[in-house]
């Protein structure tokens, strides 16, 4: 599925963050968004999920407008986020959070089921009877990724899933998007860790001051240093 | 120890039906507060509600039909009523609790201010159906039959509403909208209707409760303001969202109210908020705080 973001305004009683951010994520694709802190990452992912509301501008997805549309339209539209920070339902266990989003991914259909998330992630049906919130942090972003692919969604928001993890586990976090994009599901992936990021995605998008300032296929991005450490301070 | 037993038994028993008829309202209150961050200040005046419907049915004559008839019609015009509320407070959902209470409060004083206009301000008495309203005799106390039925009423819905939250597919929603309900909806659940849903089923024991604790409190005004304090501080004590923090709570806030005041009178009118002001200094989150963290 395709979303298409155009002149999205949005942002906090305390101010505005986005001022008209133009972007677009094609089917099947993986787009990596980066930026420097505060450059208005997160807030595109929750106002694209319907999670903060937009002022104006538009979002469609396949072509239908839902700018403004409440977090469960987006779901049904096909959209899932794994948020920054992870948001579990940390005194739910872990095989409680499997169940509620499966139930609503069932009632869409699609491939992704609780016993192939199990076989891909074996250590989520070790856990299965554990309270989420006292799971490693490894764990826990393998939960959030989980419950949003488990509603068989075609587009995943994935907000920073690999902070606060041990290099190790965030390739494990890295394994898991690319099955994902190998299933047909298209990621829009914000990600401080640039290794990561170019390893997984095929397009990059840079963010400065709630805007997209920049646009390169990742091949691109990555022959070109001067860019990328004029607009992200790393060389 | 028996001997302090057996004097204190009535006021123990006494504290026991408190609870159970506080735990009925508070589990409403501390589910739509802790799940949809809701302060519905009208709960007591839904209480109140109950209380009049019960007069209004069974009055002085007690009678079985009359008191069952009064239970169903204040359990649908509750559910009612608690979906109107969940309708209602929509628009300020992004808003500050006190938009809300503001909000609330305004239900309140109209439904408190027509049920006063309807029923006038003398204490409305309301009789126990026939066989529940004598006394018997309980370890050589005599003590009234109602109120054991009261708790044994208590300790039924208390398993009942245990098992529809922690095994059913509406508890789990319950469960999980209570720890992160955005989450929640970003999964394709309407939250609004799940908000209407434990809105109405909580507005619906706040009414039943009314009725429930008629034939004890009667109906009069100012009930509802002194009941909903009650079941505030049972939803402090035991934590926001959560049925076993409201039902330990409600049993606590029950002896509080009973033997507490028996045991410190000179104290009576403190030992209640002395209690609160107690836990919140211990356990600012309540007892049982099913909350993860407080929302911004």
């Amino acid at each position: 599925m395709s979303l298409r973001v155009r002149e999205l305004v949005a942002g906090y009683r305390r101010g505005t963050v986005l001022h008209g951010v133009d972007l677009d994520v094609g089917p099947g694709q993986a787009v990596a968004l980066l930026g420097r802190n505060g450059a208005g990452k997160s807030t595109l992912v929750m106002t694209v999920m319907g999670l903060l509301r937009a002022r104006s501008g538009s979002v469609r997805v396949d072509g239908h407008e839902l700018a403004g549309a409440r977090p469960h339209r987006m779901a049904r539209a096909g959209c899932a986020v794994v948020p920054q920070g992870r948001r579990l339902w940390a005194p739910l266990t872990v095989g409680e959070h499997l169940e509620l989003a499966a139930r609503q991914g069932r009632r869409r259909g699609g491939s992704w089921t609780v016993e192939r998330i199990v076989e891909a992630l074996p250590r989520l049906g070790e856990r299965r009877r554990q309270a989420a919130g006292r799971l490693s942090g490894g764990e826990q972003q393998m939960l959030a990724i989980a419950r949003a692919l488990l509603t068989n969604p075609r587009l995943v928001l994935l907000d920073e899933p690999s902070e606060g993890l041990a290099p190790a586990v965030a390739e494990q976090v890295a394994e898991v998007v690319t099955s994902m994009l190998a299933d047909g599901v298209a990621v829009l992936l914000v990600e401080q860790d640039l290794y990561l990021a170019f390893s997984v995605a095929d397009q990059v998008a840079v963010m400065q001051r709630g805007r997209i300032v920049h646009r390169a296929s990742t091949p691109e991005f990555r022959r070109d240093p001067g860019t990328a450490h004029r607009l992200l301070g790393v060389s | 120890m028996l001997t302090w037993l057996d004097a204190n038994l009535v006021s123990i028993l006494n504290g026991l039906a408190i609870g159970s008829l506080l735990f009925i309202l508070a589990v409403g209150l501390s589910l739509v507060f802790g799940m949809m961050d809701v302060l519905n200040l009208a709960h007591g005046a839904l209480f109140l509600a109950g209380a009049y419907l019960g007069h209004l049915f069974v009055g002085q004559q007690a009678g079985w039909a009359s008191f069952a008839g009064a239970l169903g019609v204040a359990a649908v015009i509750g559910a009612l009523a608690g979906g109107g509320l969940s309708v209602m407070t929509e628009p300020l959902a992004h808003r500050s609790h006190l938009d809300q209470a503001l909000l609330t409060l305004g239900v309140a004083l109209v439904v408190a201010e027509l049920l006063s206009i309807a029923f006038g301000n003398d204490v409305q008495s309301v009789a126990a159906p026939p066989g529940l309203d004598g006394s018997t005799v309980v370890l050589g106390s005599t003590y009234p039959v109602y109120r054991l039925v009261l708790i044994g009423i208590g300790a039924l819905l208390a398993v009942a509403v245990h098992v529809v939250i922690e095994r059913t597919r509406l508890g789990l929603l319950v469960r999980a909208a209570v720890a992160d309900r955005e989450m929640v909806s970003a999964l394709g659940v309407d939250e609004r209707r799940v908000k209407a849903a434990v809105f109405g089923i909580g507005s619906a024991l706040a009414m039943v409760a009314g009725v429930l604790g008629g034939p004890i409190y009667g109906a009069r005004p100012g009930l509802d303001s002194t009941v909903l304090i009650l079941a505030l501080v049972v939803v402090v004590i035991g934590g926001l969202g959560s049925v076993r923090g409201a039902l330990i709570g409600a049993l606590v806030i029950g002896q509080v109210e009973s033997l507490g005041r028996v045991l410190l009178a000179d104290l009576a009118s403190f030992v209640l908020f002395g209690a609160l002001a107690l836990v919140l200094v211990l356990r600012p989150q309540g007892l049982f705080g099913a909350r993860a963290q407080a929302r911004t």
